[in-house]
């Protein structure tokens, strides 16, 4: 299996250093538009698709493997292998944050450092001691809704992302880019995202890592990103002020200073 | 925002609002305050976040503000907002970036939706039932051209095809590849003739998953004509593998059984033609020691009683094959009775003593407590101690003992058969129960044929009883029996089945004038033996009479003559089938009938009831002389209005003792 044609590898960059980036649930690659140009002159910047996401392989999807994020992270490591990828800096957002620490867990040879956006290693709470901000019934109301919308299980019920005044070159790669996930896949890695508990992988971490959290995040809480931040062993918590869950696209400016400053001084 | 402006945004008739990037809000009209039952400017500087659902602000967060920061515009999004007093507003979500001049500023219109919510949820319905059940559905369209796709199939297919719905709705090519060349063949003939009559569809078909088993699928499909020829099918593909195997496993037991009971059949008619000759062997072999002995030298004897011993030993083996058949058909029914425990192991002892004696084996005095009662039949279970003695003291050695000890509890009595013998190992103990296995006593010289433990484990499943063993190399075994507890009550008469050993001699003798085999009736012959013996030394009652016996088969005929021979008062009247049997009768009236169950032209009974139609023949005696020697053909023959039943083959002194009860006449004859 060629992971980097799974998995859609995209590599730029004039540095030697690697900085691989692992997108979060609900999009691809796309998103690290605004902060992976930032690093293009120091490092080799890694862009990928997560199995089912974007322009990677589909048929490539396997029930099984990919039933958990364990699998997802085994597709990270063996991009790494075949890439001949070592000393790299492993930057995850969301799920993808989590994704990224496993696969360091798994080939602590070849990562130096991990960069971690919003993680959570649990959505779920679990009462009394863990509040992930999510209770069971709102996991269902999200696939519920995510199979009613964004995913579009038929076309007519599929958001329009294209307005009236894209070029038709433009629209086209707007729908790959955002409608190519399938469905299928896609409800799978809802469940295998906010159903699973990670909890236990975080004290394993060998190498040193950096939190960037959002002051207010409706999806990842800082109380989860503080719990992270107890339970990694050599990590830096950095709260943005800030809302949201995607710092990288609503403060992309900040987020690009705090990893530079934590590549500088790890 | 000048106040012209806000009341333009206002008088729209949907939500709107400002934000920044990041999803501050700016700006907000008043109908999507009421709509989401907020006062008026109390949502200006919250963010976005706060106004939705839980589930929605995962999807706000990780698609729609991704989207419109990367591309500026969305439309149509649905998105769920928290409403006033817990009913959350389902919206439809509307957004680009807000004019020149405003950078990173977006706008949302948000339009309420009830009707598409319901139609959302119908359809999600629908399309979750067809993506979990377990079959795929499908439409299938077909070109006049032959090109064919899947405008849709269920979820199914991942898991029946490997292939997704936008695969196959691009091209049937995939699906129909999956196929060998015969198969897509005969599936597009059968698709065609089914278009062209207009009728449903079906086929079953194998497919191979490239690196697995082929399995088998079930496919039905109804057509629709649309216009320039394209047929539209509506359908479902069912796996169908393991109802397949299901299928030929039941085909193949059905035909074990048959095999089973072709085999239990056979047997059962192989036992009880062997009978027949059997029976001419036996007897006329007693017929020589008895009769001519005298002309025979001392070898000659030996021979005789080698002849005697070993057609015995082969009808055992016959009788015991039977019985196995017998109880395996499920054919077997015994009756439960209530009765007393020790006078039956009392029985039991006495009938191994004289085995005991030449094995010089010493047999203990049982240990009961009287008035012990047990439920169940106690002809079977004399037959079941009689072999498990039987064993005891065939495995031994000299001056070993055997012992009867029964035990009651509540809920049921052990009866333990203890001997001193040879003991088992673990192999011979697993091996214990299996036709014919002798567990090496072949070697040793000592008789059997590897059966008797097989009929006695069957017979006592049938009882409802149960055969535990106890066994060690060196130290002797124990076979323990563990019966039902008599319930209290009315307690059925012991002798209610008619064990001929619990019976007077006379009737005893009656009764059971057969075999050896047979261990019920072992008291009945000794009683037999000895009026047989009183017989020829008192000479006191000799049979005389006119007896008639209808029978076909010629060798049998033969023997009876030959033992009644032996009774020279006795005028013997032969007939073959019930047609000359009534002659014969009418002619000269018998004093007994001996009637064959199974002749030519009828049975024995039908031939018995128009034999007592006949004058004088009311109240004639009448024996029933069979082969078979099932209870229910005994019961049948009792009912009838036969007075007893003679099994093939018979023992001629027992036959002679029976003739002297009935018929006999106290004359003097010369000793």
């Amino acid at each position: 299996m060629d992971a980097l044609k799974r998995n859609n590898l995209v590599i730029s960059g004039r540095g030697t250093q690697p900085m691989v980036f692992a997108h979060g649930f609900g999009c691809d690659q796309q998103m690290w538009r605004f902060v992976a140009p930032a690093f293009a002159d120091s490092h080799r910047v890694v862009l990928f698709d997560h199995v089912g996401c974007g322009k990677s392989d589909l048929s490539a999807y396997d029930n099984q493997r990919h039933a958990t994020l364990a699998g997802y992270a085994a597709d990270v490591v063996e991009i790494l292998e075949q890439a001949d990828l070592s000393n790299a800096i492993l930057v995850g957002h969301s799920v993808g944050a989590i994704i990224a620490l496993l696969a360091a867990n798994r080939a602590p040879q070849r990562v130096a450092q991990l960069v971690l956006l919003g993680p959570s290693p649990r959505y779920l709470n679990d009462p009394p001691d863990y509040f992930g901000g999510f209770d069971r019934a709102d996991i269902d109301g999200l696939i519920d809704m995510m199979e009613s919308n964004m995913l579009g299980w038929t076309s007519f019920l599929a958001p329009v992302v294209m307005g009236p005044s894209n070029s038709p070159a433009l629209t086209q790669e707007l729908k790959e880019s955002f409608c190519a996930a399938d469905p299928y896949i896609t409800r799978r890695f809802a469940a295998a995202t906010f159903l699973g508990d990670n909890r236990a992988d975080l004290a394993l971490v060998r190498v040193p890592s950096l939190i960037i959290q959002c002051a207010e995040d409706a999806i990842a809480p800082l109380a989860v990103a503080q719990y992270v931040h107890a339970q990694l062993p050599d990590s830096t918590l950095c709260v943005m002020q800030a809302s949201g869950h995607c710092p990288h696209i609503t403060h992309p400016a900040q987020t690009i200073e705090l990893i530079q400053n934590f590549l500088a001084h790890p | 925002m000048t106040p012209d402006a806000q009341s333009q945004v206002d008088r729209l008739p949907c939500g709107w609002l400002k934000m920044e990037r990041q999803g501050a809000i700016l700006a907000v009209n008043a109908t999507l305050c009421r709509m989401l039952g907020a006062p008026v400017g109390s949502l200006i500087g919250k963010h976005l976040d706060s106004l939705l659902t839980r589930p929605s602000r995962v999807l706000f967060q990780s698609y729609l503000q991704p989207l419109l920061l990367l591309h500026g515009h969305v439309e149509e999004f649905s998105l769920s907002f928290q409403g006033s007093n817990g009913n959350d507003l389902h919206a439809l979500v509307y957004s680009a970036n807000a004019g020149p001049g405003e950078v990173n500023r977006l706008e949302l219109v948000v339009a309420s939706l009830r009707r598409r919510r319901d139609i959302e949820e119908e359809m999600l319905r629908i399309k979750r039932a067809a993506d979990h059940a377990p079959g795929m559905i499908f439409q299938l369209l077909q070109r006049r051209d032959g090109s064919c796709h899947f405008p849709y199939t269920s979820e199914s297919i991942r898991r029946m095809y490997g292939l997704s719905s936008r695969q196959a709705c691009e091209s049937a090519e995939p699906l129909l590849g999956l196929l060998d060349a015969e198969t897509r063949g005969a599936l597009s003939r059968s698709l065609r003739d089914a278009a062209r009559s207009d009728r449903d569809w079906s086929a079953v078909f194998q497919v191979t998953l490239p690196g697995s088993a082929p399995r088998w699928h079930e496919a039905q499909a109804t057509p629709r004509h649309l216009a320039d020829g394209v047929i539209l099918w509506h359908g479902h593909c069912a796996d169908v593998t393991d109802r397949r195997a299901m299928e030929v496993s039941a085909a193949d037991r059905l035909a074990l059984e048959r095999m089973h009971e072709a085999r239990s059949e056979f047997l059962a008619r192989v036992s009880h033609e062997l009978r027949t000759p059997l029976n001419a062997i036996l007897g006329f072999t007693q017929l020589l020691a008895t009769d001519k002995a005298d002309n025979l030298s001392i070898e000659q004897h030996e021979r005789l009683e080698v002849v005697s011993s070993s057609s015995r030993h082969l009808l055992t083996l016959v009788n015991e094959v039977l019985e196995v058949t017998t109880i395996e058909a499920g054919q077997l029914h015994v009756e439960l009775q209530s009765f007393d425990l020790l006078p039956l192991l009392e029985r039991a002892l006495q009938t191994v003593r004289v085995l005991a004696q030449q094995a010089r084996v010493h047999l203990l005095l049982p240990l009961c407590p009287a008035g012990l009662r047990v439920l169940s039949n106690e002809q079977r279970l004399h037959q079941v101690l009689v072999n498990l003695l039987s064993n005891a003291i065939k495995y031994n050695h000299p001056a070993g003992t055997v012992q009867l000890a029964a035990q009651g509890g509540d809920q049921e009595v052990t009866v333990a058969v203890v001997d001193t013998g040879l003991g088992l190992t673990t192999q011979q103990r697993a091996a214990l129960f299996q036709p014919f296995n002798r567990l090496g006593a072949e070697k040793t010289g000592v008789a059997g044929n590897g059966l008797g433990l097989v009929i006695t484990k069957e017979l006592l499943t049938v009882m409802g009883a149960r055969l535990d063993v106890e066994s060690e190399p060196g130290h002797g075994s124990t076979f323990s029996v563990r019966l039902a507890v008599a319930a209290a009550g009315p307690v059925a008469p012991a002798d209610a089945d008619a064990p001929a050993s619990s019976q007077a001699p006379k009737l005893a003798a009656k009764l059971a004038p057969n075999s050896a085999s047979n261990a019920a009736p072992e008291a009945a012959k000794q009683a037999a033996r000895q009026t047989a013996r009183q017989a020829a030394t008192q000479a006191t009652q000799l049979a005389s009479g006119t007896v008639l016996y209808v029978e076909d088969d010629e060798v049998n005929v033969a023997l009876m003559s030959a033992v009644l021979g032996l009774r020279p008062h006795i005028e013997l009247h032969i007939a073959n089938d019930i047609a000359s049997a009534l002659k014969v009768a009418t002619q000269s009236r018998p004093d007994l009938l001996l009637l064959d169950m199974h002749l030519p032209d009828g049975n024995g009974i039908d031939l018995l009831s128009a034999l007592r139609k006949l004058p004088g023949l009311q109240a004639v005696p009448a024996i029933m002389v069979s082969a078979g020697a099932h209870s229910e053909d005994l019961q049948l023959a009792r009912t009838g209005g036969f007075v007893s039943y003679w099994t093939k083959p018979l023992d001629v002194n027992a036959v002679l003792a029976a003739l002297d009860s009935m018929l006999g006449q106290t004359v003097i004859v010369p000793h």
